[in-house]
């Protein structure tokens, strides 16, 4: 034992003989990478900010499609509080088909609705030959409840995609009643203008409605698509490869790595209860039992690969958003829906295998994981109560999950859940 | 400029921290200078629990066990491969010489040490100098615990063969100041 210590304290005393100044050009290297990682991150965030302003744009102003055009719309929409008001901002660009038919000038004032009243503009002109067309849509909404407090500004371009698109782009101002209003309470409702030239445009003020004199008088669009409201209550289950992101990931993309993730199926089942608030949107909520995540890893050990494995066993919730496309295919009307939000999920069970042997277990992740699903899902209406929904999901954990005393070379940086695959479920429809 | 001044004073221990466990001076800087970048992106995370220094060393650490896991030079050696090598270091003449740990200067050490295996080195450092359990090391190196205590035991054994057959008594007293990679 003596000679152990001994031993030990020589070759800490040697160890600490090797202290030396480093080269210059060490400190050099140093600054010279903290600069170009400051522009990185500046610009990471700005891309960042791009992608959350595109996702929130893409889940509130979509597709717009009827019978008579098609035409798709995109757009940006932001809320915000202003003079005891709630506006919005909608700033959208529209595709149109390039067999399209002019619209003529119109003027009309649809149905009121509720004390409502919605004006619309539209001016079509040529533009030689090229088949351009230029679509000034303007639009106002009034409501007796509050002071009109911005008319349309418009920002109008023209853009054009190969020889058949034309587009307006639109930037959209729209007040509503103020949010303590005693006469009215205050009902937000997110709608789809469907005949709108500008694509689907996110509506805040008044309730929903679906009366047919707003929807078809004279041309006039529909205003709020809303309802009839629907529930749902049913199980999913799921099929999917997981993978932590972590070093140890990173790493197996490079060839001369000692380490390699490789292929680890999980699966899940859950219950789910949604509702349709209305057409196009839905509300869906999920409990999921058993949610299997972690990594199978293999590392380079005494000349042979070793399989290693993290097991993470979780119980978690899922809030989801869904926007939805029908087609009709054969007699049944087919659901294409695109779906996002969050999930947060606990911990219940978490344990590593070094060569398939459970080596040690410390309490190195945290008990929860929080973060966001989003995929695909297509639905097929059954019968009437039944419908049968299919799709692609991935789930990213925002969380970073290590939380051990030490960092292990695999988790020094910031380790996250992510799986992709297969999701069924099966609702019945009340 | 703060982190320059940061970067000053605990440089050269690092430095010496990071000869420790890379293979050559190069690697070495390599390691100073990605380790420091961690600490400076992760300066506010430190907490005031426990020395700077130590909180640095133990990036320092950890980043040369990253170099280590990714280096595509890396191998694990197994016990004949050890034995092998071993016997290039032994002479016929050879006999211990205890005196060959007191005389031994750090420039023959650090050139001693170059000679480990990369993962025996690996192993013996974080267990001696850094006084990680084999449970912590077998966690941070991704190998078992008994692979683990089976690196410290074999680069322990592997070193003070190099020392003891190298610096045997004969050949320090009229061989001093030839270069160790010569005598090897």
């Amino acid at each position: 034992m003596k000679r152990e210590e001994t031993w030990k304290s020589w070759y800490k005393d040697m160890s600490e003989q090797l202290s030396g100044e480093p080269p210059k050009a060490a400190w050099d290297n140093i600054a010279k990478t903290l600069s170009v990682q400051k522009r990185k991150t500046i610009f990471r965030k700005g891309v960042y900010f791009t992608g959350a302003a595109f996702c929130f744009m893409f889940f509130t102003t979509f597709i717009s499609h009827n019978n008579e055009q098609e035409q798709a719309g995109i757009g940006i929409s932001a809320l915000q509080p202003a003079n005891k008001n709630l506006q919005i901002a909608a700033f959208t660009i529209q595709v149109k088909n390039e067999n399209e038919t002019l619209q003529p000038e119109k003027n009309m004032i649809s149905a009121t609705d509720r004390g409502q009243q919605q004006k619309m503009n539209y001016r079509g002109q040529l533009s030689g030959d090229n088949r351009r067309e230029k679509t000034d849509y303007r639009k106002s909404i009034t409501n007796p409840h509050a002071s009109l407090i911005t008319e349309t500004p418009n920002n109008l371009s023209e853009i054009s995609i190969n020889d058949e698109i034309i587009n307006a782009a639109e930037l959209y101002f729209e007040s509503i009643p103020p949010i303590m209003a005693k006469q009215q309470p205050l009902t937000i409702s997110v709608g789809a203008d469907r005949q709108s030239p500008a694509g689907v445009i996110p509506i805040i003020s008044g309730p929903p409605t679906t009366n047919p004199d707003v929807s078809n008088g004279a041309g006039c669009p529909p205003r709020y698509l809303w309802g009839p409201t629907t529930c749902y209550l049913g199980f999913s289950t799921s099929v999917f490869n997981n993978w932590l992101l972590n070093n140890n990931t990173y790493n197996s993309f490079n060839s001369n790595s000692f380490s390699q993730v490789v292929f680890s199926l999980g699966t899940n089942v859950g219950i789910s209860a949604g509702m349709n608030f209305s057409e196009y949107y839905a509300l869906q909520g999920e409990m999921v039992f058993k949610n299997t995540m972690g990594q199978r890893y293999k590392v380079y050990e005494e000349g042979h690969m070793v399989e290693n494995e993290i097991q993470l066993q979780y119980s978690q919730i899922n809030l989801l958003f869904k926007k939805k496309k029908t087609q009709i295919i054969g007699e049944n009307p087919v659901s294409f829906r695109m779906l996002a939000g969050p999930y947060f999920a606990l911990l219940h069970k978490n344990e590593t295998f070094i060569s398939k042997t459970s080596q040690y277990n410390p309490d190195v992740f945290r008990n929860y994981d929080a973060g966001i699903n989003f995929g695909v899902e297509y639905e097929i209406n059954l019968n009437e109560e039944i419908t049968l929904a299919t799709g692609i999901r991935a789930a990213l954990g925002l969380v970073n999950i290590y939380q051990g005393e030490y960092k292990t070379s695999a988790n020094i940086n910031a380790t996250r859940n992510l799986s992709i695959g297969c999701n069924i479920g099966l609702h019945h429809n009340f | 400029m703060a982190q320059k001044r940061l970067y000053d004073l605990y440089a050269a221990k690092m430095f010496g921290v990071c000869k420790m466990y890379a293979k050559d001076s190069d690697a070495a800087q390599d390691i100073l200078q990605e380790g420091y970048i961690k600490v400076f992106q992760n300066l506010h995370t430190y907490n005031g629990n426990g020395p700077l220094e130590a909180w640095i060393r133990r990036i320092i650490v950890h980043t040369a066990i990253d170099h280590y896991r990714i280096s595509a030079a890396h191998q694990f050696v197994n016990i004949d491969d050890c034995e092998n090598s071993e016997a290039t270091f032994l002479h016929p003449k050879c006999v211990i010489a205890e005196e060959a740990y007191r005389v031994l200067d750090k420039e023959d050490f650090q050139k001693m040490l170059h000679h480990l295996p990369e993962g025996y080195r690996v192993a013996l450092n974080m267990f001696y100098l850094e006084d990680y359990t084999h449970k912590e090391i077998s966690g941070m190196l991704g190998i078992s615990e008994g692979t683990s205590k089976s690196q410290v035991s074999k680069a322990k054994k592997f070193l003070k063969k190099i020392i003891e057959t190298v610096f045997r008594k004969e050949i320090f007293i009229y061989e001093k100041g030839r270069n160790v990679e010569e005598l090897v």
